[in-house]
């Protein structure tokens, strides 16, 4: 039987994780580059669909730089129902996710899928991303207002195509 | 005063109702059967629209490989604003849902409506569902990829 401080330690680990999770949408939603930097480990991985794997902070710097921002392009990273798996200091998440974007006769989801996490607990206690992979299965090819088209790629074109499930 | 122990078992609770809310729309949009079995009591009642009433494990597993799963076709059971009500044993929800589905013009909603839940504490200390009734209060006619035609 877990004691009441191990057992308020779960609920706290969720709860960091979550901001975390948030964070990273809100992030890169509104350009706030420390605050979207500070989600990921000095190692962390991202695989963005269509581009090269990012990794570590110069990498993701970069990658968030090259992304568009509020007032630039509105759009919105939504993260819905993550399952979240903690095993000590290091937890397994997946999440469906969903991008709204504006386009000419108004908004529309641009693309759906999962994220597949992992985040680990830092030595100041928050818990950053490790490794992300995102997984698109459905996506719009009209460009949004003020953002480019999807990169192309041979995974961007197979996630196009609809040859799904894979980190595209 | 609640005591503290009563708080965080509170806390837990819900906690617990959530992952069963969520296991049932990754379970099913994945094909993870064993997953969307175990969202279940053994006499659980699923009403979807315009269908009989499924009732106990064997019925809802029939439902769940008559359902669409990626990557046949690719879905997402989204839920958002779960209203959790707890007393005692059993647990009373409210959600909201979007479905969005593939479309040869892109992703879409392709119905919204909501959930009404009720949840039991089971003897293993899981939070399973008794009964959940989906509304859907909107849907679209045309058919997505690799999706069954709307009932």
């Amino acid at each position: 039987m877990a004691s009441t401080e191990q057992r308020l330690q779960a609920l706290e680990d969720e709860q960091s994780i979550l901001d975390t999770l948030y964070g990273y949408g809100h992030g890169l939603d509104y350009g706030h580059e420390d605050a979207w930097i500070d989600c990921w480990t000095e190692d962390a991985v991202l695989d963005w669909p269509g581009r090269a794997l990012m990794r570590g902070h110069a990498e993701l710097r970069a990658g968030f730089r090259n992304h568009t921002h509020a007032p630039h392009a509105w759009h919105k990273h939504v993260l819905v129902e993550p399952r979240i798996s903690i095993e000590g200091d290091r937890a397994t998440v997946m999440s469906m996710y969903a991008r709204l974007d504006r386009y000419t006769d108004g908004p529309k989801i641009r693309a759906f899928g999962r994220y597949r996490d992992t985040l680990v607990r830092c030595k100041d206690g928050k818990w950053r991303i490790k490794e992300r992979y995102p997984e698109i299965e459905s996506i719009r090819k009209e460009a949004p207002i003020g953002v480019e088209p999807f990169p192309d790629s041979p995974e961007a074109r197979k996630a196009l195509a609809g040859t799904q499930g894979d980190k595209s | 005063m609640t005591s503290i122990e009563s708080r965080l078992l509170a806390l837990e609770d819900e906690q617990d109702i959530l992952r069963t809310l969520y296991a049932y729309g990754h379970s099913i949009d994945y094909g993870l059967e064993a997953d969307w079995i175990n969202c279940w009591t053994e006499d659980a009642v699923l009403q979807w629209p315009n269908r009989p009433p499924i009732k106990g494990h064997d019925a809802l597993r029939t439902a769940f490989r008559n359902h669409t799963h990626a990557p046949q076709a690719f879905h997402k059971h989204v839920i958002v604003e779960p209203r959790i009500d707890i007393s005692g044993d059993r647990a009373t929800v409210q959600t909201m849902f979007a479905r969005l589905d593939r479309y040869p013009s892109g992703p879409a909603v392709r119905s919204f409506g909501r959930y009404l839940d009720v949840l039991v504490r089971c003897k293993d200390g899981h939070w399973r569902f008794q009964e959940r009734v989906c509304e859907r209060e909107a849907s679209r006619a045309e058919t997505p990829i690799g999706a069954h035609a709307p009932i």
